[in-house]
């Protein structure tokens, strides 16, 4: 009893932190008292995560969210916005965490459903401006679809198996008609929900509020527990031994999000819209990766997935530092790497890592994953993935390129200088910089907590 | 031997460069002092291996030490080590490559004017991944560097370059990206076929799994690994991103690019190549060298019809790549030792001809080759200087090149590819018409403008830089025997590899 008392200690103390929050605002603190409270409450989730297989991606998702949380000390936001703002990232964390430590699929979609309340409201936050309630309102019909997914997933299962728990996975793809449909739409509604939908439908509206960072920042940590989700259930259907049942359809769809991601990527203006949709592609490349029923892989994955994540939140904290110093679009970052050089040169720093260019930890990542997929005998896929991969390449140079080989644009009125850095975003960028850096040059200890994480999780 | 000095080879560029950041950017003196001193010290260290190293002794000598070769290592799931060495193969390039990055610094005085400490940068850390490459004894990394090296040659070209600069870069390295794809794809392959699954090139060469996999088996390995050597050397038809580099790179970037870049290709085939799928070498070796006597015709012919002088060096630099890679897939003892040599007698020799391109770019603004004309009476230094390069890469008795070429061009002979050794002499032949040709229309006749007349000739600096190379010319022209001795043993070990079945002189050694 105390021990799973113990395993749900980081949601816990995120949901209680976040309605600390919201109660104490009413007894005028200030916006620096809010922000620590958050902070804290996440460090001691944190530091109570349960050493487990799913110990690892509380670790990602904490650790993500730590990251963002210090660049934005001073997010811009009023007072009695910032409040709701901060709560909204707790609880979308405590989600994620229940998503990636699911066994049994209520939580599971009970996870997704927190999430996509917290993804709906960041999304149209800003709601006396109609790009905003578009966006909410894009949001949720198809998320609703997702959920119908879900849910009728879970009858067909239930039907088939006679239980709710993942480990009835082996009764329900022997064969069983219910049971692997159940399973197939489970799949695709996790994949819509967890994935798909938060990171492809952004239209990032900053409006006065600016809350589309936090946005971003909780649909890269439902994306990271959602691959380690889909990890979970990979990992049931090898026990089953209906492994060959499943991995086509998941190969199949990783590989239309590898494709797509990149290829819409190709045609993206916005900066943000184009990590975006690399985000997508990359997670389809893990997901094609998981299709290797192979713990080696998987570990590599976990250490790729480990660097993504605060990656991910650095570089969209980044494109938010260049939309205010007057760059939304590619064609305005002409230059901007001389104009703002510090920023600039993280932000490169943070693409070539994206790009899995060395030396980073991008390109360690993609390299391990690549090298345990190849000798798991998955090397058809791994070439796949690597040259639809050149896209996202091709993509993250452009941005480089236009921030330091073009020539600045004539007119600068539009233009303004950001305000430097707080210390606690200073910190944000020492530690993204040193993930991205020290880790592409001596990855060995994370690896070495990655394989020993999908070591636990395939025993 | 087991030692940390290539450790300090390989990373001293960039860790000291790293003081450059301390430095304040208009400071440009300072920056320049720093980076020369920084890029002088590697070259130094390298001197003290060459005057160490036992040509006669094991393989590979220097290796780094037990105790810091963990990289990335989980006890029966991965063994990725950090472990450096060097072979005759690669203790002149290494040489080369220190000695050639200061000659680099000391022509980028003047230019670039913006950007300058970044610039000094990307050139330092260009220099780290190229002795990386050249001095990893462990494939992942090897492919490290290699893929690590890309990224300053896109900010040299597309930051400080002309022109379409921005597509250039990014040609380069799209067709890059592509051979790094099947860079690692083989790896990754050859590393799940080992029986250790390591990366460990020494291993490797022994490995019963790699060597027992026969011809067919070894193919794929090999066409991976080929094609991306072959991207980077460039062999035709893969050559398009060169040219187009060169014409709108900055010209103290198109000098470390076109001597040290493109040697990494032919070194990727000496490392890796043949010696670890033999078999395979030895099939496909008939197509390849067809392929490399394209490359030298094929580079000769389009030099010749060049109107900007980069895009000619271009040309020429496809065209040699061509001889070498000839030497390499003939096979043979004395091919082989010939290859190797022409890397590096070539890197000396397009080394000087690339800073007087950018000599004559600073002086005269334009490369166009009909914008010269007379320049030995304006300049007579620069014009001597010119003539004795063009003629070391045309292959004249008593310069360094010759040595080299006639290794190769005899190897062919020796083995009975007449044919291919008869065409081959026809593209040297289309090479020195060229060569001539452009020595007529820069040097000789009349000045075509005024601004011909007003060019200055060569100060110290440059005549100091250039004075230099043309000494290691003649000396390497010269002494080409003292630097065969070197490489020999190693260019025998990978012959006997090929050929197990050779009587074998145990004057040459064999242990691998």
């Amino acid at each position: 009893m105390t021990d799973s008392l113990l395993l749900i200690f980081p949601e816990a103390i995120l949901v209680l932190t976040a309605v600390f929050i919201t109660i104490k605002w009413r007894s005028e603190k200030t916006r620096v008292e809010d922000w620590s409270l958050a902070l804290i409450g996440t460090v001691i989730a944190l530091v109570v995560s349960q050493q487990n297989a799913a110990h690892l991606v509380n670790y990602i998702i904490l650790g993500a969210l730590i990251i963002g949380l210090l660049f934005d000390y001073k997010s811009g936001l009023k007072r009695d916005h910032q409040h709701t703002w901060l709560a909204l990232l707790l609880i979308g964390a405590a989600g994620a965490i229940v998503i990636s430590s699911s066994a049994h699929l209520i939580p599971l979609v009970l996870g997704l459903e927190i999430v996509s309340v917290v993804i709906y409201t960041l999304a149209m936050f800003d709601r006396t401006t109609r790009e905003a309630r578009d966006a909410g309102i894009r949001m949720i019909v198809p998320g609703l679809v997702s959920t119908g997914f879900m849910l009728l997933g879970c009858a067909f299962y239930y039907t088939g198996t006679g239980t709710l728990w993942l480990s009835g996975a082996e009764i329900a793809a022997s064969g069983d008609i219910p049971g692997s449909i159940g399973i197939l739409l489970i799949i695709a509604g996790l994949l819509l929900k967890g994935c798909l939908l938060p990171l492809l439908l952004w239209r990032p509206v900053s409006g006065k509020y600016g809350t589309d960072y936090g946005y971003a920042i909780v649909a890269v940590i439902t994306a990271s527990a959602t691959v380690f989700a889909m990890s979970r259930l990979m990992r049931e259907f090898i026990v089953s031994g209906a492994a060959d049942t499943i991995s086509s359809s998941v190969l199949l769809t990783a590989f239309l999000m590898c494709l797509g991601g990149n290829l819409l990527a190709l045609v993206q203006s916005n900066v943000k819209r184009m990590l975006a949709f690399l985000a997508v592609a990359q997670v389809g490349c893990m997901l094609a990766m998981l299709t290797s029923f192979d713990a080696d892989t998987f570990g590599s994955m976990f250490f790729w997935l480990a660097t993504w994540a605060p990656v991910q939140v650095a570089a969209f904290y980044y494109a938010g530092l260049l939309e205010k110093g007057g760059a939304s679009k590619l064609s305005e970052l002409e230059g901007f790497g001389w104009r703002m050089p510090q920023v600039s040169g993280i932000f490169a720093l943070i693409l070539l890592s994206i790009a899995g260019l060395p030396p980073t930890a991008g390109f360690m990542g993609q390299l391990m994953v690549y090298m345990e997929a190849v000798q798991s005998g998955l090397l058809l896929p791994v070439l796949f993935v690597a040259i639809v991969n050149l896209a996202g390449v091709f993509c993250c140079l452009r941005i480089i390129a236009f921030m330091y080989m073009k020539a600045p644009a004539k007119d600068k009125s539009h233009r303004t200088s950001p305000k430097p850095l707080t210390l606690p975003a200073r910190i944000g960028v020492l530690a993204t910089v040193i993930i991205i850096a020290v880790i592409g040059v001596y990855p060995a200890p994370l690896i070495f907590i990655a394989y020993v994480a999908a070591d636990i999780m395939w025993r | 031997m087991v030692t940390t000095d290539l450790t300090l080879i390989v990373f001293g560029p960039i860790v000291l460069a790293t003081g450059l950041l301390f430095m304040r950017h208009d400071d440009r003196k300072g920056l320049f002092e720093l980076a020369f001193g920084v890029s002088i010290v590697p070259f130094l260290y390298s001197l003290t291996l060459l005057r160490t190293f036992d040509p006669d002794g094991h393989a590979f000598q220097f290796l780094t030490p037990d105790r810091f070769r963990s990289w990335i290592v989980i006890e029966d799931v991965v063994n990725i080590e950090y472990l450096l060495g060097i072979d005759g193969i690669s203790i002149l390039l290494v040489l080369l490559t220190t000695f050639i990055t200061p000659l680099v610094i000391l022509t980028a005085l003047r230019r670039p004017r913006e950007n300058y400490r970044q610039f000094l940068l990307a050139l330092l850390a260009l220099e780290s991944c190229i002795l990386g490459c050249l001095c990893a004894l462990d494939l992942f990394l090897f492919l490290v560097f290699w893929t690590a090296s890309l990224v300053p040659v896109f900010f040299i070209t597309g930051v400080w370059g002309t022109g379409r600069k921005l597509s250039s870069a990014v040609k380069f390295i799209i067709f890059s990206l592509i051979g790094c794809i099947a860079l690692f794809a083989s790896a990754f392959t050859l590393r799940s076929l080992s029986t250790h699954g390591s990366f460990n090139i020494i291993e490797l060469l022994n490995d019963p799994n790699i060597q027992n996999l026969g011809p067919y088996g070894q193919s794929w390995l090999f066409w991976g690994f080929f094609i991306a050597f072959a991207i980077r050397i460039p062999v035709f038809p893969l050559h398009t991103w060169l040219p187009d580099l060169n014409r709108d790179s900055p010209a103290t970037g198109t000098v470390i690019i076109n001597t040290l870049m493109l040697i990494l290709g032919t070194f990727g085939f000496a490392r890796i190549c043949i010696p670890l799928f033999p078999d395979a070498a030895i099939a496909f070796a008939p197509a390849i060298m067809v392929l490399a006597v394209i490359s030298i015709i094929y580079g000769a012919w389009l030099a010749s019809i060049q109107r900007d002088m980069r895009r000619l060096i271009a040309y020429t630099s496809i065209s040699h790549m061509g001889f070498i890679v000839l030497g390499l897939f003939s096979l043979t003892q004395n091919g082989l030792t010939g290859a190797i040599l022409h890397m590096v007698n070539y890197g000396i020799c397009i080394c000087g001809l690339t800073i007087i391109a950018g000599i004559l770019l600073e002086r005269r603004g334009s490369l166009k080759i009909t914008d010269f004309g007379g320049l030995i009476k304006s300049a007579p230094t620069l014009g001597v200087m010119f003539w004795i390069i063009a003629f070391a890469l045309i292959g004249l008795p008593g310069l360094n090149i010759f040595a080299s070429l006639f290794l190769i061009i005899t190897s062919l002979f020796e083995h009975g590819n007449y044919l291919i050794g008869a065409i081959t002499l026809t593209g040297l032949i289309w090479l020195a018409v060229m060569m001539l040709g452009l020595i007529q229309k820069i040097m000789l006749g009349k000045a075509t403008s005024p601004a011909i007349e007003k060019i200055k000739d060569l100060d110290r600096r440059e005549f100091y830089v250039l004075a230099l190379l043309v000494l290691l010319m003649f000396y390497f022209g010269l002494s080409s025997p003292s630097l065969t001795s070197k490489i020999e043993p190693a260019t025998d070990r990978t012959y006997y590899k090929v050929h197990p079945y050779t009587p074998f002189s145990s004057e040459t050694g064999g242990d691998q």
